[in-house]
């Protein structure tokens, strides 16, 4: 008897605990599926009663116009050059660095260490200011160029790699190096294969941070030829001001996508990656 | 130079050799040049800067010693902006903590929906800054809002609510929970996943609630990942920016300026660069002291395997 | 190892390459760059490069870059910018009250020699009124493009509703109020709280321009022309600042959280509130979306009708070679000759800067047909110039955080003046 109780129990508790975790998720999603429902809905749909969240009649021309209304095509392919740019000199930096604080002995090094992953500690928002004058010596201003560079030497992804580096077993390397493997051989052969996930995850969470950086873009960016789309994005937000709810949703909408649906076929690789990486102990 | 290093590289005790002391600096080198010239040059040229008083409409700088420190530790809008950090900072994170944890619990004892569970609670996380803050300026919209309407139709009336100075920075650090939220839910996932299985069932054996199991066995185990957490949201929390630029621009009257914002305005809109330096070396100087502060305080109860 | 080499110099040679930033190709003509901000509601940007685009086709020397550059806050920010990093614009239409501020930073060049060198009175067909701002130190410095003043719009449905009521309480249903009294009595009728309705919405934003029509509203001002004196504890700002709190706290009309500005005009279309201050530039957008019949006055009189003008005015800038000046000054002309001035007007709900434009066919039958759009024009004759001095982003912001707090009530009238009048005095002094 006694035992059947604590069985319903336990039910009851299981259930409760869905029903939480639903409202989160629906929490979660619904403002995106009210966002995406106004963008394909004509001008004057916003002010009719209800909720709102499905659409009764439909202008998916909402997109056009704002394909129109602002240079969306440039700022899109403006982001894949800095994100990829950024993605990839931020590994070639960064793997060397990893693998010899990870690896290799010398003097300083536990120094050198810190000093590389507190720029961790030092986001750009706070040395914005000393930044923006390097920038101007460097004549860098309004240049893709300048979105990339300050965010090249991660302490971040130093910090994860490195870690991962570190337990690859010293067996592994030495035997490398008994067949004769150099340095750069045994990170191609031996180290990077054996850290992979880490890198895809630190790559993907790269990705994701400056795919939606704005406030670096918003104060190097002069004109729309460079800028990014979250950026392009803040300046419509202006340039239409609240004038037509559906098309600011549909340009939300346009940021959104391209993200959201990598990882709606990525999604298994996104999550399972982001945990390996904080599985990941000392 | 170059032919030297060639030369040396061929000698096996050279240079480049495997055993080579000055080879580890070579691997460091290339991050550690963008390291100095966008992290650390910047911060000490700052510190430098912050003595001279510079504006847009002066001539030449001029050395003022630390009276950029004098002027803001007496400006009650840079109190009121410190406040507003401490709020943001003290509302959010023990939020973003518990629910996070709370969740990924939950997440972590379901087989059941859980790849839906974890999908839909990590989508917000790669909406856009930007997306993410128009999305809610149009929640918000006190008329034609979907909060207001829920309200309404559940014969609530509702507010306002970022463009009253009394909602405004609760509702901007919603939208921050909101976007940030399923990120901490993976971290955590990832460390409860660690946990063998078998400490809960004997903890259930002994009779142990659902609350008593997871503060006496979750809690502990997961100390690492909870360190890495409160840490990244403490830095988090001083970045803040974009969201405020967009949905309130530091209003209604200051009360959602915060540290980022307040150095944009006196930077980039009313280029006085003094002060500017000034905030940028206050606000390096804090987020050290706080970090390694929480760092020692917390690292005391974590046993690293 | 040898690989090792390579590795590291490909990585140093890759960063190079990223060093390298694209360099725009020199052409043999003259390369203008145009910062314009867009500063009301609306696909304006797409007009003005419509326009550029036509420049451009007649004037094959010169091409004209149109960089739309935000609001006007980050527009200011960006010609700062590139004025401080050696690299401005040549052109940039600029808010009225930033003439002070680039005239201290020796960024502008003034316009009176251009000015002189055309055939008659160059001049002459612009509205004084919209001059005034640009005119320093008996010095032309700026040609006015993008101007209005704020005015009163009335949901004319609303009032044909509460007829009645109005009627009872001794107002004319068919007229937008003419006073302050009548404001208030207006908007007490007009206030419905079961239909989640004001009386009344003065946003924010701006409203430190609102704010100057309501000070010249009671014959006062709050910074004197040669922006070296602020005037806010006197009476006539005072009893402004009065009126203000009182409107959300006294007679509960007006929300108490301050609405913003670009966001204003769609809650007057939403039917959020009955009577709304704005821009005249946000008659378009009203009346694009509105399913009532708009009505459109000017502001009500206190002691006597008032407005400070507002806006945006070309600038022409100095380190610039000359050839770029001379085009610049051909590219302004352009855009202000009165078929352009009247087109704009027309698409963009601003006030033409020119009387003659009034007689170009597209305006004139536009006025003819929305009689509303003459209501700021005719109001100029009673519009001052828009505040300025050095420093005018930190005054501004200064202001509407104060009138911001005096409307949710967190400040009385007079502790704010006083507040304003000693940190923006302090600014004012320090330059």
């Amino acid at each position: 008897m006694k035992i059947k109780l604590a069985k319903i129990k336990e039910k009851m508790g299981h259930l409760l605990g869905h029903a939480i975790l639903m409202f989160i998720a629906l929490i979660a999603i619904v403002p995106l599926i009210w966002a995406l429902s106004t963008s394909i809905q004509p001008s004057h749909a916003v002010f009719g009663q209800g909720i709102g969240l499905i659409p009764t009649e439909f202008r998916f021309e909402n997109y056009l116009d704002i394909l129109n209304a602002a240079p969306f095509g440039t700022y899109l392919i403006n982001t894949i050059i800095v994100v990829t740019f950024t993605v990839i000199m931020q590994l070639l930096v960064i793997i060397p660095a990893a693998y010899a604080f990870a690896k290799l002995e010398f003097f300083g090094r536990d120094v050198l260490f810190f000093i590389f992953i507190a720029q961790m500690l030092l986001p750009l928002q706070a040395i914005v200011v000393p930044n923006y004058d390097v920038m101007r010596v460097l004549g860098l201003i309004n240049t893709r160029t300048a979105m990339v560079l300050p965010f090249i030497a991660s302490g971040y992804g130093t910090f994860l790699i490195r870690q991962q580096f570190k337990q690859i077993p010293e067996s592994l390397i030495e035997s490398a190096r008994i067949d004769g493997a150099g340095h750069f051989t045994i990170l191609k052969h031996v180290m990077i294969p054996l850290s992979k996930p880490i890198i895809t995850a630190f790559s993907l969470i790269s990705i994701v941070i400056h795919w939606n950086d704005y406030f670096w873009p918003l104060i190097i960016t002069e004109t729309p030829s460079v800028r990014t789309l979250a950026i392009g994005l803040g300046m419509f937000v202006q340039q239409e001001s609240g004038a037509d709810w559906t098309l600011l949703m549909a340009g939300t909408m346009f940021i959104v996508m391209p993200l959201l649906i990598f990882f709606i076929f990525n999604q298994r690789i996104f999550i399972e990656s982001l945990m390996i990486k904080s599985g990941m102990k000392e | 130079m170059l032919h030297n290093i060639i030369q040396n590289y061929k000698d096996e005790s050279g240079l480049l050799s495997y055993k080579s002391k000055f080879l580890p600096y070579l691997f460091l080198i290339p991050s550690g040049i963008f390291l100095v010239v966008f992290t650390y040059y910047p911060i000490f040229r700052s510190f430098y800067l912050s003595l001279f008083d510079n504006n847009l409409w002066m001539p030449e700088p001029q050395y003022v010693g630390l009276e950029n420190f004098r002027i803001l530790f007496n400006d009650p809008l840079f109190m009121r902006v410190i406040r507003n950090n401490l709020i943001y900072l003290i509302g959010t994170i023990p939020v973003i903590i518990g629910l996070s944890l709370f969740i990924a619990i939950l997440i972590n004892e379901k087989s059941k929906f859980r790849e839906f569970y974890e999908a839909s609670i990590f989508t917000p996380t790669l909406v856009p800054m930007a997306a993410a803050a128009m999305l809610w300026v149009f929640i918000y919209n006190p008329d034609i809002g979907i909060l207001n309407r829920i309200l309404r139709a559940l014969g609530i009336s509702g507010r306002a609510w970022i463009n009253s100075s009394r909602t405004a920075l609760p509702s901007l650090m919603i939208v921050m929970i909101w976007k940030n939220l399923g990120y901490f839910v993976i971290l955590f996932l990832a460390g409860l996943q660690n946990i063998n299985f078998s400490l809960y069932e004997s903890a259930k054996i002994n009779g142990a609630s659902w609350f008593q199991k997871h503060f006496y066995i979750t809690l502990p185990l997961i100390t690492p990942t909870l360190v890495f957490v409160i840490i990244v949201n403490i830095i988090e929390s001083f970045r803040v920016f974009d969201i405020v630029h967009i949905m309130t621009q530091g209003g209604p009257a200051n009360a959602t300026n915060v540290f980022v914002y307040y150095i944009y305005q006196q930077t980039f809109r009313y280029w006085d660069l003094g002060l500017g330096n000034a905030l940028t070396t206050i606000l390096v100087i804090v987020l050290f002291i706080t970090i390694i502060l929480v760092m020692r305080s917390l690292s005391k109860r974590i046993q690293y395997g | 190892m040898k690989k090792g080499i390579v590795f590291c110099l490909s990585i140093l040679l890759l960063s190079a390459l990223v060093f390298l930033s694209p360099v725009g190709a020199q052409e043999d003509q003259v390369l203008l760059n145009f910062y314009y901000p867009v500063g009301v509601a609306g696909p304006l940007a797409s007009v003005v490069d419509e326009m550029v685009n036509e420049f451009n086709e007649t004037h094959p020397n010169i091409t004209v870059q149109p960089v739309y550059s935000g609001d006007y806050d980050d527009t200011m920010q960006r010609v700062q910018t590139g004025v401080m990093g050696g690299n401005p614009p040549d052109i940039a239409v600029v808010e009225i009250s930033e003439a002070h501020s680039l005239l201290q930073m020796n960024a502008t060049i003034p316009l009176t020699e251009f000015i002189e060198q055309e055939e008659g009175d160059f001049l002459e067909p612009f509205f004084d009124a919209f001059l005034a701002n640009g005119n320093l130190y008996g010095e032309q410095w700026t040609i006015p493009f993008q101007r209005s003043t704020p005015v009163f719009y009335y949901n004319k449905d609303h009032f044909a509703e509460k007829a009645d009521e109005l009627l009872a309480a001794g107002l004319d249903p068919e007229r937008a109020p003419d006073t302050w009294d009548e404001l208030v009595a207006y908007a007490e009728v007009l206030t419905d709280r079961e239909a989640n309705r004001w009386g009344l919405i003065i946003p924010g934003g701006w409203n430190d321009w609102i704010f100057e029509a309501f000070a010249y509203q009671n014959n006062g001002q709050l910074i004197n022309r040669e922006g070296t004196e602020a005037y806010f504890t006197d009476e006539a700002v005072l009893e402004a600042a009065q009126f203000w709190y009182d409107l959300a706290h006294k007679y509960e009309v007006m929300p108490k959280e301050v609405r913003t500005w670009a966001g204003s005009p769609t809650d007057f279309a939403g039917e959020a509130a009955s009577m709304l201050y704005n821009s005249t530039g946000a008659l378009p957008p009203i009346l694009n979306t509105a399913n009532f019949e708009v009505g459109v006055a000017f502001m009500p009189q206190n002691k006597t009708y008032g407005a400070a003008v507002g806006g945006g005015d070309f600038h022409v800038f100095k380190d610039i070679p000359e050839a770029n000046q001379a085009a610049a000054w051909e590219f302004i002309k352009f855009m202000t000759n009165p078929e352009n001035a009247a087109s704009w007007s027309v698409e963009s709900g601003y006030v033409a800067v020119r009387e003659d434009a009034y007689e170009v066919p597209v305006l004139a039958e536009h006025v003819e047909n929305q009689p509303a759009r003459a209501v700021a024009r005719d109001q100029l004759e009673y519009a001052y110039p828009k505040m300025s001095a050095v420093g005018y982003q930190q005054i501004r912001q200064i202001l509407t955080d104060i009138l911001d707090e005096v409307m949710e009530g967190d400040m009385e009238a007079e502790t704010a003046m006083n507040d304003a009048q000693n940190r923006i005095q302090a600014i004012l002094d320090r330059h």
